[in-house]
């Protein structure tokens, strides 16, 4: 029998690699997207690329399902418009569960009962909400959170003594859009640290009066802390975004999120309940924030995404409230401590008030603090209106899981 | 044997093969340029457009709010450059150049545009020499981002950017003249020509082997070819230039108001015949298919005529 000649090995080569590239190019197409999921929050610059690059890149990769994200600064209101419109996006990041009690009473967000477990999570980060109509539903997923009711410092440790006169400490009010809310912290947590959890739950669910002594307390003690009414420091902290750079060897009332601030400066931190005058005997509990997934429009896609932001395993943004999720090894001691304050069994922690608040309070609350900064003698006037918004809601806002 | 019946059924093939071929290329090259004439100037040059008359609109807006003390009323001419710089995101989200994220940003745009006008209207309640009027008028212009670094994406300036950024990015592509499209039109060069050739060499054939001075079918499909595709080829030529100078006049937001609306008529006149040339795109098949139907005409009676004279 005779061999094949080169010119018909080569023709015969050439069909394989036609045929080899022609199964390649099917199974590529037959392995192509399966569907796309719209995502709406109001992460951007640093924190989106992060979220896109840890999170939706490897779930496109794995899952094949495209995410359209969309970052918004204006996130009420294009939420609004969306839903306004009959076209809301299929998932929805919100901070805070304020604003997503309102829409789950109106009928907007499809529980997410058994796309998660919710064991995997203290109570109030994911509680069962219960809809007139409906009954009992989880809403909400925890996506990323972040702790509160922190002092940070370069130095000796300040105290309720130490902490010094109001130009010590560094404050800012300005956020664009948001102006007025580092404030708000302020009264929080001062209420918070005064009153306790149990008053700071019934205020924050609109079954307190603002005009409430424990409440016109936390705001006197907030004016005399920061020096509300003097006039060059009221034009100064006023236009001072609340992220603006603070010296070492002063004082700053803010979230883990100036963790990385305060490493350069060598600083460390302190809970408000050592700092602020007057703190009660319930003193210590944690306020906290978070950034809360809900499903708009329940297509397998988005219930899929769900899944994954609940994974343990996946690598959410700093710092996640999953218990079950291995510890970053990447995160400094202090931003483990910080880690474990979220997740720990047996602590303490409330919501950031005006985020569990109905959104029309959230924004006058916004409002008054702006005003009570600029003159602190209307105090009533500014707790008389916040009270005839006053709307009761039943939200879980504090827990010890 | 005569051999006149094969050399007359040869130059048919190729004449019919060649017109078919040169017609696919010229429409494929043709819509390659063409097919983006009509969007750019009806959508993605508008679309950019509107985008600086909201950008102009609102800085307009801006200093309006800053020359007026508390004394003036600056809410009629502030509330009418609000106004146009809504209506002009309105059009631009109608235009829908960039898909989705486009919609999204005007959307978003739309909702900081709310937030400003809402600290500037608690900034005009403040009596003269309250503090929170300096505070209000800062948290505006925070959100509206008149000074606002490159990159960043909380503020209006910078959304708007962002979308010009994106509408600009579709309009460059469909100016462009990717290697694709330069492929295309060689390959109608090369077919044109040889086309033409392969008319008039079957025109020399006929006339030496019939002794006829001129076949007057195969004359008019090689002036159908001669004419239509250069005038095609031209236009082509004129329209993606001015596509070019459209792109070229909307790189650079404009520095005066009243340079808006003269940029847009410029833009309007270098394409105002863009949708009849688009649509002429509809005519090539119709124009190859005369062409072969005029080789046909002309060279099947004499091959007819042959088929009697070879099977004598």
């Amino acid at each position: 029998m005779s061999r094949p000649g080169a010119r018909t090995l080569g023709i015969l080569c050439l069909c394989l690699a036609l045929l080899g590239a022609g199964v390649y190019a099917t199974v590529r197409w037959a392995r192509g997207w399966e569907g796309s999921v719209t995502l709406l929050a109001n992460w951007s610059g640093t924190e989106r690329e992060q979220f896109e690059e840890h999170v939706i890149e490897p779930f496109e990769e794995k899952y094949r399902i495209d995410v359209v994200y969309q970052g918004s600064s204006a996130l009420s209101q294009v939420l609004a418009a969306d839903i306004a419109a009959g076209n809301p996006p299929d998932v929805a990041v919100l901070p805070g569960p304020g604003e997503l009690l309102a829409y789950a009473v109106d009928g907007r967000l499809h529980p997410l009962d058994g796309l998660f477990d919710a064991g995997d999570y203290d109570r109030f980060w994911a509680p069962e909400v219960t809809v007139p109509g409906e009954g009992a539903h989880t809403y909400w997923l925890p996506v990323k959170t972040g702790l509160k009711s922190m002092v940070w410092y370069a130095g000796p440790a300040p105290t309720a003594d130490s902490a010094g006169p109001p130009a010590r400490w560094c404050a800012g009010l300005e956020s664009g859009a948001t102006s007025g809310w580092p404030g708000t912290d302020w009264v929080e947590d001062i209420l918070l640290q005064q009153a306790g959890p149990r008053v700071y739950e019934d205020w924050a669910n609109g079954r307190l009066p603002w005009t409430d002594d424990a409440v016109r307390r936390a705001w006197t003690t907030w004016a005399d802390l920061v020096g509300a009414g003097d006039a060059d420091r009221v034009e100064q902290v006023l236009t001072t975004a609340f992220d603006a750079d603070c010296a070492a060897g002063r004082l700053e009332h803010q979230g883990s999120f100036r963790a990385g601030h305060w490493r350069k400066e060598g600083g460390d931190y302190v809970h408000f309940s050592e700092v602020v005058p007057a703190a009660g005997a319930d003193a210590g509990a944690w306020e906290v924030s978070g950034d809360l997934a809900a499903v708009l429009n329940p297509t397998p896609e988005a219930e899929q995404l769900i899944r994954y932001l609940a994974d343990p395993d996946t690598a959410l943004p700093e710092y996640t409230a999953n218990r079950a999720a291995a510890p970053d090894t990447e995160q400094d001691a202090t931003e483990r401590q910080i880690g474990t304050i979220l997740r720990e069994p047996g602590r303490t922690r409330c919501w950031d008030a005006s985020d569990a608040m109905p959104r029309t309070t959230r924004d006058a609350f916004h409002q008054a603090v702006l005003r009570h900064f600029a003159d602190p003698t209307h105090l009533h006037t500014r707790l008389k209106e916040l009270d005839h918004l006053r709307k009761p809601q039943n939200l879980p806002v504090c827990g010890t899981g | 044997m005569s051999t006149t019946r094969r050399d007359l059924i040869r130059r048919l093939r190729l004449l019919l093969v060649l017109a078919t071929a040169t017609t696919l290329a010229l429409l494929f090259a043709y819509r390659g340029v063409h097919d983006d004439t009509v969007p750019l100037s009806t959508a993605s040059t508008p679309g950019i457009r509107a985008v600086d008359t909201a950008r102009s609109a609102l800085r307009q807006a801006n200093a309006v709010v800053r020359e007026t003390g508390a004394e003036g009323d600056t809410s009629g001419e502030f509330l009418t450059q609000i106004s146009v710089a809504q209506q002009s995101l309105a059009l631009a989200a109608s235009e829908n150049v960039t898909g989705l994220t486009g919609r999204h940003d005007v959307q978003t745009v739309t909702g900081l545009i709310a937030v400003y006008s809402g600290w500037v209207e608690r900034r005009g309640r403040e009596p003269e020499g309250s503090p929170l009027r300096a505070a209000f008028l800062h948290y505006a212009e925070k959100v509206l981002g008149v000074e606002a670094e490159a990159g960043t994406e909380g503020d209006i300036m910078s959304r708007l950017d962002a979308l010009r950024g994106e509408q600009l990015a579709e309009a460059r592509r469909q100016a462009a003249f990717p290697w694709q499209l330069w492929l295309g039109w060689c390959t109608v060069a090369v077919l044109y020509a040889a086309l033409c050739g392969a008319l008039l060499e079957s025109q020399r054939f006929l006339r030496h082997r019939f002794r006829r001075p001129v076949q007057l079918r195969l004359l008019a499909a090689t002036a159908v070819c001669a004419v239509g595709v250069p005038v095609l080829a031209w236009q082509t030529l004129s329209a993606h230039r001015a596509m070019t100078d459209s792109v070229a006049g909307v790189q650079v937001p404009p520095a005066v108001p009243d340079a808006v609306p003269e940029g847009a008529g410029e833009v309007r006149g270098a394409l105002a015949d863009a949708g009849f040339w688009a649509s002429l795109s509809d005519l090539i098949p119709l124009g190859g298919a005369v062409v072969a139907a005029l080789a046909l005409w002309g060279l099947w009676p004499r091959i007819a005529e042959y088929r009697f004279r070879s099977q004598r």
